[in-house]
């Protein structure tokens, strides 16, 4: 889902809280993606009832993608990001799932 | 309009800003021409998606690009609904083996709890004899939950258990009218993948090849977008929204031509990986390693060697390879233990840790298990009370593991000491577990 712009330059935090009745382990990567240079990618398994994150600093433009792989398509929990340590976003997933922002 | 003015001097100066005006024009103008065209591409984004995101033809392109390629990261492919408990019961839960007991089932305890529960029978012999030992071990969160519905297990079931240790013959070897020990057993795994191994670095690899497409599609739409006529923005991203992978769109809306492809191979491989991560973590623990004992660990029939003991650790475990079903283990564990005696006053805190591997080879759903490690005690006790705190030896101890049927299986295991006044160990184990049911809950 594409969420909008995010800040040039920003550090974000994004947190996978996994719910306790997932079946199984979820894994969690964000990509920073500028239009000139490679991307960069962090990633992290959540545990059911666990919760984990990366940091990243983000480029001057290009795109953000963060992707969460859970085991079954009933499996979710409450994804949040952090721009700069500013809540920008926080929301209730069901299933795989990817946010995708422009950089801006 | 101040450049404009100047220019309108006659002076010979007036031809030289002239250039100047020709020169700067289109550096001062481009902004203006740039916000306006992200006005005409946010306007676009606002109807196509009525809520806040954004007003620009960057996160226009970047609203196409989601729209073309989120499908390839959620293919619908996954299971909902016909999943049994069973699915979900972890592949490598613990037994009741009582770490820290003559019949400690493994050269390193682990703390993999047990999914339900879960029981073990031992006979034991160390230099006082034979000695027969049982373990029982319950997961109290599965208990309290449906045990039907798998995600009400899933979770649980790879948390955290509860173990009682008791002998089962000679209750009272050394006739002090007290049962000569009892021993209380949790484990609690928080799962301890870290970031930073081989798998990470494939998944997050993937994920940049993934990343690498998009990009060059979201800077190819937003030239696009920004070639557009005037009045067709909205209508060339409805275009490019629409657009078949491979086809070259040539709507008058957008300009020149558009060709794209979509590179459905590089999230292919990123779900792939992320699949093999998630499935690694499960295998590997790290968390807490928590015992009680009262009485006579050793279950030897001498005065004396009555204590209280409390033993606080960590323990640490991971998968290093796998290939064809056989994979190689490193456990590490490390903690503090408190012992009391009780005829004495004497009281002891020492570190208590070990150091061990393991092979195990699946076979359909069961598992051979070999594994040896190090054990150790420091707590630089009195020579005296050595033998009685239990707190200074190096033991060295291996195991066989082989399971007879689901969910069943026969341990033998040897110690011999290396350090300290310890008496060998050859125990047999039986160990049992309950399996959650192989059915699908019903819809409700």
């Amino acid at each position: 889902m594409f969420r909008g712009p995010i800040k040039k330059n920003g550090k974000v935090t994004a947190t996978f809280s996994a719910d306790f009745s997932n079946t199984g382990v979820g894994a969690m990567v964000t990509t920073n993606g500028p239009e000139t240079g490679q991307p960069s990618s962090q990633s992290a398994v959540i545990a059911p009832g666990g919760t984990n994150q990366t940091n990243m600093t983000l480029g001057p433009d290009g795109l953000y993608r963060i992707f969460v792989d859970v085991k079954e398509a009933s499996d979710g929990g409450r994804l949040k990001v952090v721009v700069n340590g500013k809540e920008r976003d926080a929301d209730i997933i069901k299933g795989d799932t990817t946010w995708l922002y422009s950089i801006e | 309009m101040a450049l404009l003015y100047r220019v309108t001097g006659s002076s010979w100066r007036a031809g030289r800003r002239l250039w100047l005006v020709l020169l700067l024009g289109p550096l001062s103008t481009a902004p203006l021409y740039g916000q306006a065209r992200d006005s005409l591409c946010g306007a676009a984004l606002q109807s196509l998606q009525p809520r806040d995101l954004g007003s620009t033809c960057r996160s226009l392109s970047a609203f196409i690009v989601d729209a073309l390629t989120e499908a390839r990261f959620a293919p619908g492919s996954k299971g909902a609904g016909k999943v049994a408990p069973r699915d979900v019961q972890p592949a490598a839960s613990g037994d009741a083996g009582g770490a820290g007991s003559l019949a400690q089932g493994e050269a390193v305890p682990g703390v993999r709890p047990v999914a339900l529960a879960g029981g073990t029978v031992s006979a034991v012999g160390t230099d006082a004899g034979t000695r027969a030992m049982t373990s029982i071990a319950l997961n109290p969160l599965v208990l309290l939950g449906d045990l039907n519905d798998p995600k009400a297990v899933a979770g649980p079931s790879r948390f955290a258990d509860l173990t009682l240790l008791l002998p089962v013959d000679k209750l009272d070897a050394n006739h002090d009218g007290r049962i000569d020990y009892f021993g209380v057993r949790s484990r609690i795994n928080v799962l301890g993948i870290k970031a930073g191994s081989e798998l990470f670095k494939d998944v997050e690899a993937a994920a940049d090849s993934a990343m690498v497409h998009d990009v060059k599609l979201a800077v190819l739409i937003r030239h696009a977008l920004e070639n557009a006529p005037e009045g067709g923005v909205k209508q060339c991203a409805e275009a490019l929204l629409k657009a078949t992978p491979g086809a070259t769109i040539t709507s008058e809306h957008c300009g020149a031509p558009v060709s794209f492809d979509l590179d459905t191979a590089a999230v292919a491989k990123l779900r792939e990986k992320t699949r093999t991560l998630r499935e690694a973590a499960d295998r590997d623990y790290f968390g807490l390693d928590l015992r009680f004992d009262t009485g006579d660990p050793t279950l030897g029939d001498s005065l004396g060697r009555d204590a209280t003991s409390l033993l606080a650790g960590l323990a640490w475990g991971r998968k290093l390879t796998g290939t064809g079903g056989t994979e190689v283990g490193l456990k590490l564990r490390l903690g503090a233990r408190y012992v009391s005696l009780r005829d004495t006053s004497a009281t002891k805190l020492g570190a208590d840790g070990g150091l061990g591997f393991e092979l195990t080879r699946r076979l359909n759903e069961q598992t051979i298990r070999i594994d040896a490690g190090f054990e150790f005690g420091y707590g630089n006790a009195d020579k005296a009370l050595e033998v009685p705190l239990q707190t200074d030896f190096l033991t060295f101890r291996g195991s066989l593991s082989i399971p007879l049927a689901n969910s069943t299986n026969v341990t033998v295991t040897l110690s011999a000491p290396v350090h300290g006044d310890q008496s060998p160990t050859l125990s047999i184990s039986g160990n049992w577990a309950m399996l959650f049911s192989a059915l699908a809950p019903a819809k409700r």
